[in-house]
């Protein structure tokens, strides 16, 4: 059995012994030698090139127009949530539902325009004749940088 | 309020001790032998095998602890397979005179496990995960108890061979038919394969155009080339005449669709997050996953 959790002080590997912090690996390799490609969780060593965070995506209660995320045919709203302020702001995660049913079953239906969001909402366009539902997450910015 | 970490040991399982048992073996499958009494059985005995091979055949007592942390089942009078492995010796027990499967080396004949004792202390079968039982942490979901929920209400689960970790990313760029490095900023290393990548823009989901003469209905504007340095838009081509697929020449870069105007088609606003996860054919293989 390998080591898998490091919780505190580092290793040479996972930046020196200088360093604090939780290291998870995958199953079958040794938390304190493994590259950083083989951690599945990583407290980073403090360098540009190190890892940013965790994909981890918020779902967020949303209201629109009415108290659901149905967008009314070719029209612009906010689309808004509650809960989140963080200082870099959001990043959202959206998308059209699929039919279950008849000749389009399992394609995307419908498109859209983001045309900006802020800490609290989401501003789209439906472009579509027909109303359109659309599910979001949002996830933290991870820097004031276009790039990180 | 429900326990949402778990750190160390992630099964529940139950340790086995004693002179010549090697630390941290677990009990890897259990058969009861049972007797009829009066239409009804009755545990006489029960056959464990270990997670571990004996470094010396067990002598004196063999001690089971249960996963509550309190409960134990002393043992003085056992038989077992000694430092053998393989499958042999076997272990044979049975339920009224009918045969149970055979068990195969190492194991402990347990004849002084009876029913009271199987009463007291069950060797249930949630605790005998069937393997030496996993060490790592999971974090479950607010409401959900770590220690019984389903991985899907586990916020974080170190028994996963990848998770989300983001490498790089950006927020907010016009890039229009431009492809991006994601490794310049920082000067970041190559992955080595080419990663899963988040993404999302202005222009999303169908679009459909028409002239009178010509129409176009794209079913996703969004679409994307990954290589292990950049991230490109790009425009979905149909066979446009060829007759084999290896006369396809797949999408092109940048975008550039018949009847759909650049405001509609370009990539504006990209944000993305490129992950620590393989995403393409050649690196989705054990030397990335296992």
């Amino acid at each position: 059995m390998v080591d898998r959790v490091l919780l505190g002080k580092g290793t040479t590997a996972r930046g020196g012994t200088s360093k604090y912090g939780l290291w998870i690996s995958r199953p079958g390799k040794d938390v304190t030698t493994c590259s950083d490609d083989e951690l599945i969780f990583d407290t980073d060593k403090g360098g540009s090139a190190d890892i940013k965070g965790m994909f981890q995506l918020q779902t967020v209660t949303a209201t629109a127009e009415t108290t659901t995320t149905t967008v009314s045919a070719s029209t612009t709203t906010n689309i808004s949530f509650i809960n989140f302020n963080w200082s870099f702001g959001v990043i959202p995660i959206m998308g059209t539902a699929a039919p279950s049913t008849g000749i389009n079953t399992g394609q995307y239906q419908g498109g859209f325009t983001i045309n900006s969001f802020t800490t609290s909402s989401v501003n789209i366009t439906n472009l579509q004749t027909t109303a359109l539902t659309v599910s979001l997450s949002v996830m933290p910015a991870f820097s004031a940088n276009a790039r990180f | 309020m429900t326990n949402r970490v778990l750190l160390g040991q992630l099964d529940k399982a139950i340790r086995v001790t004693g002179t010549g048992i090697p630390e941290d073996t677990f009990v890897k499958r259990r058969e009861y032998n049972q007797i009829g009494v009066g239409g009804s059985f009755i545990v006489t005995a029960v056959g464990i095998q270990l997670t571990k091979t004996p470094t010396a055949s067990p002598s004196g007592d063999i001690t089971l602890h249960f996963p509550d942390g309190t409960s134990t089942f002393v043992s003085d009078s056992y038989s077992s397979s000694g430092t053998s492995t393989g499958l042999s010796p076997s272990l044979q027990t049975n339920t009224g005179g009918s045969s149970n499967p055979v068990i195969f080396p190492p194991w402990i004949y347990l004849t002084d496990y009876e029913e009271s004792d199987f009463q007291a202390t069950p060797l249930s079968s949630s605790f005998i995960p069937g393997r030496q039982p996993d060490f790592g942490l999971k974090v479950s979901k607010d409401g959900a108890d770590v220690t019984t929920c389903a991985q899907k209400d586990l916020l974080f689960d170190s028994t996963s061979v990848r998770t989300g970790l983001v490498y790089a990313g950006a927020k907010s760029l016009t890039l229009n038919d431009s492809a991006d490095n994601f490794l310049t900023t920082g000067s970041k290393a190559s992955l080595g394969y080419i990663p899963l990548v988040i993404a999302v823009e202005k222009n999303m989901g169908e679009r459909e155009e028409g002239d009178g003469s010509e129409y176009v209905n794209i079913d996703e504007i969004s679409l994307w080339k990954t290589t292990t340095s950049t991230f490109t838009p790009c425009t979905a081509k149909n066979l446009n005449g060829a007759s084999t697929s290896s006369q396809y020449t797949g999408p092109t870069d940048g975008r550039s669709y018949d009847q759909i105007s650049s405001t509609d088609e370009n990539a504006i606003n990209v944000s993305y997050f490129v992950l620590r996860i393989p995403c393409a054919y050649g690196y989705m293989t054990s030397t990335y996953f296992g």
